[in-house]
């Protein structure tokens, strides 16, 4: 039965105690492809000192925009390249056909790196595909800082795939999760957040059980996604 | 994409003749507002009901018209009822009111069995049907407005579905829309899910109708967006899916998400919660909320929340966050992930 002890905090920053999952809220919207080298041999120097999984990023790699899973022992378990991009900061990147599902020890993750988490298909891609939790790591131009704005995104994701949502960006952190789940039906195990270190508590094997109970996704109609398979290739 | 309905064959001897003479002692103003649509000025109305019986026929006339009243005078060209409003006749029909309340009782315990509610279904359908769509039918041509009257079930030769309504005052036969995605309790009674979207043409723009639990779908909004919609009306159920928090639901997050005016009515009372309202992506709000117009509290009355929404400027919104495509991505889900776990779903053949 894992257990998720997530920390939030500023780059390179030592976790709070007792963390076994780091998200780094990065000021930028990307490490460029120069600097991301470096930075990934930090991350997995960070990553074993503290003995922790990271999410790292996002960063450039290969003219997409990239996040990666190091494991406590600094290696990297993932790399997931946007599928999404954000059309002001990103448009000339290059975007993945796909997303993957990480196994570790604190469960199937999936990572959503930039903008993919405002995108429904990409969690629930994620989600059919075993994850049980998503990591996001986005990016917000101060001018677009508003609720709606978290809630179609991290909250939105958890309620329609019933998984929790682990979600960091540039100013906010918050961890997401079906409404049955959370304190007053509100929807977070940890409301958005501007201070930094923030640490959550997460156990996957509920939100599990409640997919094997009444599984949202599970309720698809074949027959209504089969005929439409031209509009959901848009 | 109109379908043609045809009329349930059974006829009620002199119940209609008493529907058509109480809509006659209405004082029934008609609207002109269909007559011309100005395309950038389109009025919606969602009704936010208090959840309460009509004891009659003619309780339930005057309710229904009170409300399209309402809309009209809002200056509203369509009108939302909530998710099962059809149902509503049951309460009129003096000899299904025992049954449906022990029956409905017995829902909640999960005791009805499928040949139950087809038991029932065959007693009283027929009543209900010809109330619903005769009542609605007239209402909609006298006031001349749209109304998405809700849904109701109806048997088929399909089988028993679940279907959405919208009357227009220039079609004899409504447009209809089968529910898509069925809860666990319409599943375990035998009701058949509908497997096409249809888009209504209609002077206010195009049109999607998602009832209930099709609303919490992103599957649903996309298509109807990759159809043509620009606006998605959803007759909304007693609870809130997914168990949203009244203040945010499917229908405001999918305006986001999918670039859409939705629109949602809900019943309300003491006992259950629903939020009903008007959204829009978040950059055509004043306070840049997705928020025309909503409300989920329950008061007193019943509520008509009337808002206006400009459907041609949905294609200048550009949401740098949501209105980026990937269309080799979107092929993988609609041709590897999503048959890969429906697949799993399915029984083993034997």
């Amino acid at each position: 039965m894992s257990k998720i002890n997530a920390c939030f905090c500023y780059p390179f920053v030592k976790p709070k105690e007792p963390s076994n999952l780091v998200l780094f809220c990065e000021a930028h919207d990307s490490i460029p492809e120069a600097e991301a080298r470096d930075y990934l041999s930090r991350c997995r120097q960070y990553a074993k000192t503290y003995h922790v999984y990271l999410t790292a990023g996002p960063f450039i790699i290969q003219n997409r925009l990239c996040l990666c899973l190091l494991d406590p022992d600094g290696h990297p378990l993932a790399i997931q390249k946007a599928t999404y991009l954000n059309l002001l900061h990103h448009a000339a990147l290059d975007p993945a056909d796909r997303i993957q599902v990480i196994k570790t020890e604190l469960g199937s993750l999936s990572l959503l790196p930039g903008v993919d988490v405002f995108h429904p298909e990409v969690s629930r891609a994620a989600v059919l595909q075993g994850a049980e939790v998503l990591l996001s790591v986005a990016f917000l131009d101060a001018y677009d800082l508003n609720p709606i704005r978290s809630m179609s995104g991290c909250w939105a994701a958890a309620q329609a795939n019933q998984v929790p949502v682990l979600g960091v960006s540039n100013v906010d952190c918050c961890v997401a999760a079906p409404c049955s789940l959370t304190n007053n039906s509100s929807g977070f195990i940890l409301a958005p957040q501007t201070a930094f270190p923030a640490l959550a508590t997460v156990y996957p094997h509920k939100t599990n059980r409640l997919r094997e109970e009444e599984s949202l996704p599970a309720r698809l109609n074949p027959a209504f996604i089969d005929r439409y398979r031209a509009q959901l290739s848009l | 994409m109109s379908i043609k309905l045809t009329l349930a064959s059974y006829k009620l001897a002199g119940k209609l003749e008493k529907l058509d003479s109480i809509l006659s002692g209405l004082n029934i103003k008609r609207s002109t507002l269909l007559d011309y649509v100005y395309p950038n000025n389109v009025k919606i109305a969602a009704v936010h009901m208090k959840l309460a019986p009509c004891p009659d026929l003619r309780s339930l006339v005057q309710t229904c018209s009170s409300l399209v009243d309402n809309a009209v005078r809002s200056g509203a060209h369509v009108v939302l009822f909530p998710h099962l409003f059809g149902l509503l006749p049951l309460c009129a029909h003096k000899g299904a009111a025992a049954i449906v309340q022990k029956m409905a009782a017995d829902l909640r315990a999960g005791n009805v069995s499928r040949a139950r509610f087809s038991l029932v279904m065959d007693k009283f359908s027929d009543f209900v049907f010809d109330c619903y769509y005769t009542l609605f039918l007239r209402l909609a041509q006298r006031y001349n407005i749209y109304i998405a009257a809700g849904s109701t079930y109806v048997s088929t030769p399909k089988g028993i579905r679940c279907r959405s309504y919208l009357f227009s005052p220039d079609h004899t036969d409504a447009f209809f829309q089968d529910k898509l995605h069925l809860t666990p309790t319409e599943t375990k009674l035998g009701i058949q899910a509908g497997d096409e979207m249809h888009i209504l043409d209609l002077k206010i723009g195009r049109a999607a109708l998602l009832a209930g639990m099709d609303a919490a779908f992103c599957e649903c909004y996309k298509v109807a967006r990759g159809l043509g919609a620009q606006i998605v009306l959803s007759p909304s159920s007693l609870r809130e899916e997914n168990s949203y928090t009244a203040r945010y639901n499917a229908s405001l997050i999918a305006a986001q998400q999918y670039s859409l005016y939705t629109a949602r009515a809900s019943f309300v009372s003491s006992e259950v919660s629903g939020a009903s309202g008007v959204y829009a992506p978040q950059l055509l709000t004043r306070n840049l909320d997705g928020i025309i117009v909503h409300t989920n509290e329950a008061g007193e009355e019943s509520q008509v929340l009337c808002a206006r929404i400009d459907p041609p400027k949905l294609i200048d919104n550009v949401d740098v966050y949501a209105s980026s495509t990937n269309p080799d991505f979107s092929q993988v889900l609609a041709s590897e992930i999503y048959p890969a776990y429906l697949r799993s779903l399915a029984p083993e053949d034997k």
